[in-house]
């Protein structure tokens, strides 16, 4: 029983993470209809460029509270800048062209980022993986029994920044108008201009957007993992995407239910099964949900009522 | 009976509210539209009309800026528009319909009307040129930046952007579904609802994509009556595109028959209806031989 509680706090917390970026790629896919497969790449960036700041405060200060609130500030606002480079330079010029030329440019730049990035000259990284600091000292949090189940403060810290992130984001795409308007977009993005929405703006900032969550998402991730390299984008971008489908892709609640459902049978098959089992279960699942709900747990397909 | 006939004479002398001197587009080796002109005062109720094809709803799209004219300029309150965005265009105060149908289907009438509406004194217009659209972007971002600070002045925003928008529903009949989603209202709200979505944005020159397409014969004469009545309310100039020719010939005071992108007739109601070339362009060459010549 109590193991079982463990491996659910566990999974909730991986889970949360695997939320901020999939919620990336259900936004970018609801105003474009393009799945961004830079995304994930995207959010490796942001985690160098937390690691860079951590390194730069330097060994004491990194470890403070302001610290850690401004790598993640650093990190977020680095990405949504590279978000918009992204978009602005490489997908808008593509907007009118057939949707697969967006989606190879896509993994063109996922490529240039993952691969640039273990080039190893001037302030690029190289290949080799490096150890992320400690910038949060891992304590216990909560402990049950004899040790029976622990929760450790980093895992309530994802928690409570990947959920105030998301009520935040939900909050900005239903209640303020600039939502209205990215769901305006989504659904007809040439009616939208004609009734005075910037379009390119609100899809310039929906990258932006999408890209800092990423970022966070990605410094949690480095911190419970400890680790950072040039193709972590890559593992956790694709696991992210496979969240977003099985919840529905371009639906924000959905990619929220997928990836806590990922994070939670992830940690189950590693906890009672097998650990080399873990990405076979995982994509398992993306295709039973693809075979019963072609669009995903929360996703519509069916045809539209004429 | 037509409020038009009423108008003083200095209402000429105003530059048109919107205007479009010898516009010409081509798609590749098809011309569209060919040296189509058009002027819009305040309080004008024109008509265009012409047969499928005709390029109508072409010469919607490059008023609107949906296509950039091949030759020729559009003018709207005064400014070249040639180019320019459809949202910028949009701001400067032109809003339109459209012939099939385009609302956002899944927002609620009162989230489609929200979407299209502006706070007052927010109007800005834009340029084409790079550093006004840097600063129209600048503007954006702030004013949604300030939307995830919960500011004050957002707060008093979106209440007035609320109220902004139940009113026009309520213009339009629509207040009983305010909180349905767009795609389950009846055909005829949901084209009523276009209206005052585009109403939302705050036009000068609303431009009426075909109004009535699909209404019955009731649900056109209500029509006719809410089209004078938006016009007079909101101080509009107003484009139809119709088919009927009943709703045209009744609310028009001037009438613009366009054929294969051409302007072939251009009047009063009366005037047009007897037209020898219309009425081939309409009923085909040999209407007239059989029938005789008479309209």
């Amino acid at each position: 029983m109590a193991q079982l509680l463990q491996h659910l706090i566990n999974g909730l917390a991986a889970g949360t993470i695997y939320a901020l970026v999939a919620l990336g790629y259900t936004m970018v896919y609801g105003v474009l209809k393009l799945i961004n497969f830079a995304h994930g790449d995207v959010m490796m960036v942001g985690v160098y460029m937390g690691y860079a700041t951590a390194f730069a405060l330097g060994r004491q200060t990194q470890k403070t509270f302001l610290g850690v609130v401004l790598i993640f500030l650093v990190a977020m606002g680095g990405c949504a800048l590279l978000g918009f480079l992204i978009e602005r330079f490489a997908y808008r010029p593509l907007r009118e062209k057939p949707r697969l030329t967006a989606l190879i440019t896509a993994i063109g730049i996922s490529f240039a980022l993952s691969y640039g990035f273990q080039l190893d000259i001037g302030f690029l990284p190289g290949a080799a993986p490096r150890a992320f600091p400690e910038i949060i000292q891992p304590t216990e949090w909560l402990v049950i029994g004899d040790r029976d189940v622990v929760v450790w403060n980093w895992q309530v810290m994802s928690l409570l920044i990947a959920v105030g992130l998301m009520v935040g984001l939900q909050w900005l795409v239903f209640k303020t108008r600039f939502g209205r308007a990215m769901r305006a977009v989504s659904y007809d993005h040439r009616v939208a201009a004609l009734m005075g929405i910037p379009t390119d703006r609100v899809i310039a900032v929906t990258f932006m957007i999408g890209s800092g969550l990423a970022a966070g998402a990605g410094l949690l991730y480095a911190i419970k993992d400890t680790s950072v390299s040039p193709l972590m984008g890559l593992y956790v971008g694709l696991k992210a995407f496979v969240a977003a489908v099985i919840g529905g892709i371009g639906h924000v609640p959905g990619a929220v239910v997928g990836a806590l459902l990922l994070g939670l049978v992830e940690e189950f098959v590693v906890g009672y099964a097998a650990s080399t089992w873990r990405d076979a279960v995982a994509f398992g699942i993306l295709i039973l949900v693809l075979l019963v709900k072609p669009g995903g747990l929360f996703g519509r397909v069916a045809a539209e009522k004429v | 009976m037509s409020p038009g006939a009423e108008a003083s004479p200095p209402r000429q002398e105003e530059a048109p509210l919107l205007q479009a001197d010898s516009v010409s587009i081509q798609f590749g080796g098809l011309r569209a539209l060919t040296d189509f002109n058009l002027a819009i005062r305040k309080g004008d109720l024109q008509g265009l009309i012409g047969p499928n094809g005709a390029g109508k709803t072409t010469a919607f799209n490059v008023l609107t800026g949906v296509y950039r004219p091949t030759r020729g300029d559009v003018r709207v309150a005064g400014r070249r528009v040639n180019g320019w965005l459809p949202h910028q265009i949009n701001h400067l105060g032109l809003a339109r319909t459209f012939q099939n149908i385009r609302l956002f289907r899944a927002l609620t009438a009162l989230d489609n009307v929200k979407v299209a509406c502006r706070a007052q004194g927010a109007l800005h217009v834009e340029g084409a040129d790079l550093g006004a659209k840097l600063r129209g972007a600048l503007r954006n971002y702030r004013d949604w930046w300030r939307a995830l600070l919960l500011t004050p002045g957002f707060m008093a925003e979106e209440r007035e952007l609320t109220r902004q928008a139940e009113r026009l529903l309520e213009v339009m009949g629509l207040s009983h579904r305010r909180d349905e989603e767009a795609r389950n209202l009846p055909y005829g709200e949901q084209r009523r609802l276009e209206i005052a979505r585009a109403l939302g944005t705050r036009p000068r020159v609303l431009l009426l994509d075909e109004p009535a397409a699909g209404m019955n014969t009731r649900e056109k004469a209500d029509l006719m009556v809410l089209i004078r009545k938006l016009r007079d309310d909101f101080s509009l100039g107003i484009l139809v595109i119709e088919h009927d020719m009943k709703l045209v010939m009744g609310i028009c005071e001037q009438i613009t028959v366009l054929d294969h992108g051409e302007t072939i007739a251009r009047g009063a109601p009366e005037q047009v209806r007897s037209d020898r070339k219309v009425i081939e362009a309409y009923l085909g060459d040999n209407y007239l031989e059989t029938h005789g010549g008479a309209a």
